[in-house]
């Protein structure tokens, strides 16, 4: 073929297609005129926009709005890059999911539209005693956004695992000792199968402290790393697989790029993640596994007096220059107090009746084919004599706590540098980023 | 000869040549205003004010974000990571322009031969180029794993292997090469434009005076594509400050902080931490270091390019 | 070395054609290895690929990871967008790099080393710390949200500029001298005899401009919100998760993506290279 019939083919194949993407786009706007609706636009994640589906049908159902995802592909630092700019620019997307360390950014900055306007008159609903301590606010009282849920952790343990190393299942009231006991148990290395697994996501590291309940910061606002219980997290979590061998070590996570959802492929026989985790065990289909599953309460640390359950709050919050604030409002509220009828999600709502989470919960035991009943997950979750307190580090400089938390501890984990060493250059950065904060 | 270059040096000519030059040069000039200058003249204008939190792009022209002089300049040199980046980014140029340019020149001289498969082997030295950067660092995570090919092949002779990616020392030496495999044969090709552009007659004449290959290479092949070789260091040192994407793939940075590049801590500061002022701050001083590199490179080449 | 120099000139010719052969064949295998990995693990389900990743050619042909490529609704619309972005970023670029780096290289006029030298620095800055200055002039443009975000900035790329002056430069003066003392406009000179004088060059430019582009993840993922209008690089992350590894479906993604630069490759490659040797350029 010479080259001046490869141009020729490419310059035709070129213009059909351009002819054909554009009469794609004018239908698309056609059809806007004629509707008069509003179409209210939502940035979010992939799954986050597949689960919102039955959402958004029951809300144009009750309101007539119309409700449009727009699905940012990639990971969460990726996603919320793409939202700072489109934000920080004045672009006019009216809502945006996210998590609690991202809403915080967001509110302190003033880049939200204060709701209060609405709330004020609307007759059916009270933000304040609706979602008690999970509403936020900022700025003197100006609140952005809506608390959408709650989630808290627990142990999913693959059954088929248990009853092959002849293990007795959890009853849920247990210690972190008798959790690594049952897991050395179950390790059978010949056969590649792990008693433990725990993704290296950068809570994991704090999950003594945060059980026992010991902020990130002291009073004067300063690191509070250097309590010795933040050492003691980071090495319980490196001692799992590097002196217990009972789940794959940070470096082989790392380098296999294993997620949360390795757990689902049978070869880990027990997990520890967050409620969240509740939908992709029923979907059967994208995640295909020939083993049952049982849920339990996390273990407690012996050591700590009162243990605590934790979990991370999501918001929606409405954009300051969104187009249609008030819709955007009402779908905020709707996805607040509704969600956990399609999706299942604990909500952010402590006064919600216990009848409400059984149909949630009831979900998820017709989802699961029975595996995990209703009885089960109030066990898990609620009736297990824990409080319940925040997960993630928090305060103004939580990527930044994350960030130092993540590369020293990797040096703790391959044995670079020991852990007072560790510790102290966390509680350094963290200082440092903090006076950089003010 | 002469008549030929005074009547071309007249000025009606000349002038219209200029203007023709400006006609030609305009429509890339107006762009680059656009696309480079202005968002340059951004960089310098926010890495003096203090827009290191969240807030809107239209505050900084209203005048609502403080102005902080070079404070964030002067941060940079306080702060621990950012000097490491620092540390590690001229590492990292050190090893990547010279095995880079090398490994470069060698594949474009093999391939100026008359060799069995040349063109098979040509298409095969292309592929790293074309793949994704993304697949490509999962390729190589796999290949390097302790359980992996590479690792096997060190116990084959009974050494122990390091863990490349994850290991303090071999880190950034690994990324280093995994990158020169991606990127070399691009600048192999603008070699052998090069190497193609020497005329026969030359290598025909050492042949006679009986020039050995390496004398032919010295004296004849180096000085010949000089300008080439002027220009893939100049662009392969500049390159090699911009190595985001291969290293978030590869390391995320880690272990630690040391494969963590200047580049990778911009981008950090700025969109995870949103210190807009300080990352740009940093990007400033990025500028500032290639432009000089690439200035005594510049003048440097009176001394070795030949035109 | 030593006896090879007692070899006849024929001989010594016939030892470094096998020598050099081999050398290349075992440099092009180990260059394109990690590559049939890549191949290789698309084939194969996410679970095999850690347990034997030596194993080239898997048990069974996996195809479920293509089908969870195919099954994506804009699959296919992100390929066409991708061709037709990189299409029009090729045509508009060399045209409008070549004819400035005509006048660079071969015009006379006042302040072209300083513009030169300014136009320059434009290579080096690191594009991700200008990305929010670049949103807000394309937004202010009214082309956010659409190809030309992705087409228009890239058509002045500044190292493709210096490439071109450089190999323009080297093109001997007296070729075009007697086309101007013929009164040939430089527009003429330019097109028909410097251009056809570089097309392995030109060539080359396409093909990587082509690869840039395709790979680009940076701007369509910013500049491009809509999926039907997005790219296959972005559109290719959709099927990662951030819990999961799906890294067989990405490598299937990545393999099929892959296909239109090398069909390009594979035409463009004896143009580029070949012809120069005819060209005429000499030193």
């Amino acid at each position: 073929m010479s080259l001046k019939k490869v141009v020729s083919l490419l310059l035709l194949f070129t213009i059909c297609s351009t002819v054909f993407s554009n009469s794609n786009s004018e239908s698309g706007s056609s059809s806007d005129d004629t509707n008069k609706e509003v179409t209210v636009t939502i940035f979010s994640d992939q799954n986050t926009a597949d689960n919102a589906v039955p959402v958004i049908e029951a809300f144009y159902e009750e309101t007539g709005i119309n409700v449009e995802y727009v699905v940012v592909p990639g990971q969460a630092a990726e996603i919320y890059q793409k939202v700072d700019i489109s934000l920080m620019s004045g672009e006019k997307t009216d809502l945006v999911h996210c998590n609690s360390v991202y809403f915080n950014k967001v509110g302190q900055a003033g880049l939200g539209y204060d709701i209060n306007e609405f709330i004020d008159v609307d007759p059916n609903f009270d933000a304040k005693e609706a979602h008690g301590e999970f509403l936020q606010s900022y700025n003197g009282g100006e609140v952005y956004g809506l608390p959408i849920s709650s989630t808290r952790w627990a142990v999913f343990y693959n059954k088929k695992l248990f009853d092959e190393a002849g293990v007795a299942y959890p009853d849920g009231t247990w210690t972190w000792d008798e959790y690594i006991d049952t897991a050395i148990k179950l390790t059978d290395k010949e056969k590649g199968i792990y008693g433990s697994y725990m993704p290296s996501y950068g809570n994991m590291y704090h999950i003594k402290s945060s059980m026992a309940g010991v902020s990130a910061y002291k009073e004067d606002g300063t690191s509070n790393f250097d309590d010795p219980i933040f050492a003691e997290g980071i090495k319980w979590y490196t001692d799992l697989s590097a002196v217990h061998n009972i789940q794959q070590s940070m470096t082989e996570q790392k380098i296999k790029k294993l997620g949360s959802f390795h757990f689902l492929g049978g070869k880990n026989a027990m997990m520890l993640i967050s409620s969240w985790y509740l939908n992709p065990i029923q979907n059967y289909e994208k995640y295909p596994r020939d083993w049952e599953i049982g849920i339990t309460s996390i273990p407690t640390f012996s050591d700590v007096q009162q243990n605590k359950n934790f979990g991370s709050t999501q918001y929606i919050f409405v954009n300051k220059n969104s187009a249609h604030p008030k819709e955007a409002y009402e779908y905020t509220k709707f996805y607040a107090l509704n969600k956990h009828k399609y999706v299942s999600s604990i909500p952010a709502l402590p006064n919600v009746s216990k009848g409400e989470l059984e149909l949630t919960f009831k979900a998820v035991e017709d989802g699961t084919k029975g595996e995990i009943t209703v009885d089960d997950l109030f066990k898990a979750y609620f009736d297990n004599g824990l409080g319940f307190g925040n997960e993630k580090l928090g305060g103004v400089i939580a990527s930044e706590y994350y960030s130092a938390l993540k590369a020293q501890a990797e040096l703790y984990a391959l044995e670079e540098q020991d852990l007072n060493e560790t510790v102290k250059n966390i509680t350094i950065s963290a200082n440092e980023a903090i006076q950089k904060a003010k | 000869m002469k008549n030929i270059i005074s009547t071309y040096n007249n000025l009606p000519n000349k002038r219209q040549e200029e203007t023709t030059a400006y006609m030609f040069i305009l429509p890339f000039v107006v762009g680059f205003f656009i696309f480079y200058i202005l968002p340059i003249l951004y960089c310098f204008l926010i890495s003096v004010l203090d827009f290191n939190g969240y807030a809107k792009v239209s505050d900084i022209f209203k005048g609502e974000i403080p102005f902080v002089g070079l404070e964030n300049f002067i941060n940079i040199f306080k702060d621990r990571v950012a000097m490491k980046s620092l540390q590690n980014t001229a590492k990292f140029s050190l090893m990547f322009v010279p095995a880079k340019t090398m490994f470069a020149l060698a594949l474009a001289l093999l391939l100026n031969q008359r060799l069995f498969l040349r063109g098979v082997s040509r298409s095969f030295m292309l592929m790293p180029y074309v793949a994704n950067v993304v697949a490509i660092a999962m390729v190589f995570s796999i290949l390097l794993d302790d359980a992996g090919p590479i690792s096997a092949i060190f116990n084959l002779f009974g050494l122990e292997s390091p863990l490349w990616l994850m290991d303090k020392r071999t880190a950034l030496p690994t990324v280093v090469f995994i990158s020169v495999w991606q990127s070399s044969s691009y600048t192999a090709l603008i070699f052998l434009a090069g190497l193609q552009n020497v005329p026969t007659v030359l290598y025909e004449s050492a042949r006679i005076d009986g020039a050995s290959l390496w004398q032919t290479f010295i004296k004849i092949t180096l000085p010949m594509i000089s300008p080439t070789t002027f220009f893939v260091i100049i662009s392969n040192t500049i390159g090699s400050f911009m190595n985001y994407g291969l290293i978030k793939n590869l390391t995320d940075g880690g272990p630690g902080y040391e494969t963590r590049t200047l580049i990778y801590n911009i981008i950090e500061e700025a969109f995870s931490f949103n210190h807009f002022s300080f990352g740009t701050a940093q990007a400033i001083l990025l500028f500032f270091i290639i432009l000089i590199i690439t200035l005594i490179q510049w003048w440097g080449q009176k001394k070795w390019v030949h035109y | 070395m030593g006896s090879l120099l007692k070899l006849s000139y024929q001989q010594q010719k016939k030892a470094h054609y096998i020598i050099f052969s081999v050398l290349s064949i075992i440099i092009a295998i180990s260059m394109v290895m990690p590559f049939i990995f890549m191949i290789s693990m698309s084939f194969k389900p996410e679970s095999e690929i850690f347990l034997e990743p030596l194993k080239l050619i898997p048990d069974k042909i996996f195809l479920v990871n293509y089908k969870d490529v195919f099954e994506n609704p804009y699959y296919l619309q992100w390929y066409i967008n991708s061709l037709v972005t990189v299409f029009f970023t090729m045509i508009l670029r060399i045209f409008i790099v070549t004819i400035a780096a005509y006048a660079f290289a071969r015009l006379k006029f006042r302040g072209k080393e300083f513009v030169f030298l300014i136009i320059m620095t434009g290579m080096l800055v690191t594009p991700q710390s200008t990305i929010i200055a670049k949103y807000v002039i394309i937004k202010q443009l009214g082309i956010l949200n659409s190809m030309w975000a992705i087409i228009i900035p890239s058509a002045f790329q500044v190292f493709f500029l210096f490439m071109f002056r450089q190999f323009f430069r080297t093109i001997p003066f007296e070729l075009t001298e007697a086309a101007l003392i013929d009164g040939c406009s430089h527009f003429k000179i330019y097109y028909r005899i410097i251009l056809p004088l570089v097309v392995p060059i030109l060539i080359t430019t396409a093909l990587f401009t082509f690869i840039w582009t395709w790979n680009d993840f940076l701007s369509p993922f910013i500049f491009i919100t809509s999926p039907q209008k997005q790219l296959l690089s972005v559109g290719l992350k959709y099927f990662v998760d951030e819990n999961a590894s799906q890294i067989a479906t990405q490598m299937a993604g990545a393999t099929f993506g892959v296909i239109p630069p090398i069909i390009l490759f594979m035409i463009g490659q004896k143009y580029f290279i070949e012809s120069a040797t005819n060209s005429g350029i000499k030193g």
